[in-house]
């Protein structure tokens, strides 16, 4: 994992973190322990955001960008298993298994928490 | 017309030793050939049926398959075909066509719709899974689901659940990675990907769909023999039986079954190991060759 997909997942970290929409300089703040400079954090977020794992408005000031993740941390857990859980020829091709074990009410469960809007897999 | 009848003989016999294939264990034994001849007979399979429909399509012209399509592609572009071409015989010709077109697109199309699986896994992996502590190989994925796979590329990634991780103990993990790597190093998904192509092109086929099954087992034990050239056969199978006697039923709804008999029989083969001997092997091999250099021989040379 390269240090620019670290920072990808720290940024995620903070933003999971809260409910709260964050601005880019709070999301600085809360990063730990780094020098991170100010546009680096922005570019990455803006990466992030054009992925569509975080979304972002505009301020009350109508100013600066504000963000929050697109879906929980839950609901991308849940899709990375169900879709390394599903059979379809496709996937037999992308993923290749030791084995596979869920059970169907567990299956059922990954599904719900899939995130909003996103068709099942 | 002895043309067409190679073509439809060698499709006899792709579609004979599919069902001999299918059902034979021997197969098991060496995945590794098996594999090469079911790659032998998924390709003699679709180019016989394209084969025989060409062949007797453009039979009037008297040439191998690809001469005759390219006089045949001159002809009708001057707009003057020869006189033995009747109605009949450009059906057949506008069926091979039709189904390799199908074919192709179908291909293209598979490898996209993996490639763009594999991206969004590798991107979801990124922001949710950390490096295992001991085993920087492995990406650890908090959930409690019993999951234990390979995202295949040249740079690939081993993912395994938490739920595996309390599932297993440091040896038998330190063997399931072996497998995950195996399927890394070889490329199996490269094996499966035509298999599932054509299983999507034809997806009401039971036989595709059956050779597809076959072919994901056989990469599988392929990977559990390369494992247990690192680690002890026994701790890869009480690794296996652990995924199988878990709590937890191994076949999801709106998924195909099959996975529970496939990890027996796997089991079964590690702990119960059984060479084969040499001439065996080389005849398997010879099999393959034959079947595999049979058409493409006959669509490229003149009778």
């Amino acid at each position: 994992m390269n240090s620019l997909g670290e920072l990808e997942r720290s940024i995620m970290e903070v933003l999971w973190s809260t409910d709260a929409w964050l601005t880019v300089r709070e999301v600085v703040n809360r990063l730990s322990d780094r020098n991170l400079a100010y546009t680096t954090v922005m570019t990455v977020m803006n990466r992030l955001v054009r992925k569509e794992f975080i979304r972002r408005e505009r301020d009350d000031d109508g100013r600066t960008w504000r963000y929050r993740p697109a879906a929980g941390r839950e609901a991308y857990v849940a899709e990375l298993m169900l879709s390394a859980l599903s059979e379809t020829g496709d996937r037999i091709a992308a993923l290749s298994h030791f084995a596979r074990s869920v059970s169907p009410e567990e299956a059922e469960a990954l599904r719900q928490a899939l995130p909003h809007g996103e068709e099942p897999l | 017309m002895t043309y067409a009848a190679h073509h439809v003989l060698t499709l006899l016999a792709a579609v004979s030793s599919m069902a001999a294939m299918s059902r034979s264990r021997l197969t098991w034994r060496t995945p590794r050939t098996s594999l090469l001849i079911w790659q032998a007979v998924g390709l003699t399979l679709v180019l016989s049926v394209i084969g025989t429909a060409l062949a007797i399509g453009l039979a009037p012209y008297r040439l191998g398959i690809v001469p005759a399509v390219v006089s045949f592609g001159h002809d009708l572009a001057r707009g003057d075909l020869p006189t033995g071409i009747t109605a009949f015989h450009l059906l057949l010709t506008a069926c091979g066509i039709a189904v390799t077109v199908w074919i192709v697109a179908v291909f293209a199309r598979s490898a996209c719709s993996v490639a763009t699986l594999r991206r969004r896994q590798r991107s979801l992996l990124g922001l949710i899974a950390h490096p295992h502590p001991e085993l920087q190989e492995a990406l650890v994925v908090a959930h409690p689901a019993v999951a234990a796979y390979c995202v295949p590329g040249r740079k690939a990634a081993i993912v395994i659940s938490t739920g595996s991780l309390d599932l297993l103990t440091d040896q038998e993990l330190r063997a399931v990675l072996a497998h995950e790597r195996a399927h890394a190093h070889e490329r199996h998904d490269l094996v499966i990907l035509p298999f599932a192509a054509l299983h999507r092109a034809f997806p009401a086929s039971r036989h595709v769909r059956a050779m597809l099954d076959a072919v994901a087992l056989l990469v599988e034990m392929r990977a559990d023999d390369r494992a247990a050239r690192e680690h002890d056969r026994r701790t890869l199978a009480t690794a296996l039986h652990r995924f199988r006697t878990c709590d937890r039923i191994a076949s999801p709804p709106g998924t195909l079954g099959g996975a529970g008999h496939d990890l027996d029989a796997r089991i079964a083969r590690l702990t119960m190991p059984s060479r084969t001997p040499w001439p065996i092997r080389v005849m398997l091999l010879t099999v393959a060759l034959t079947v595999a250099s049979t058409p493409l021989s006959l669509f490229l040379l003149p009778l």
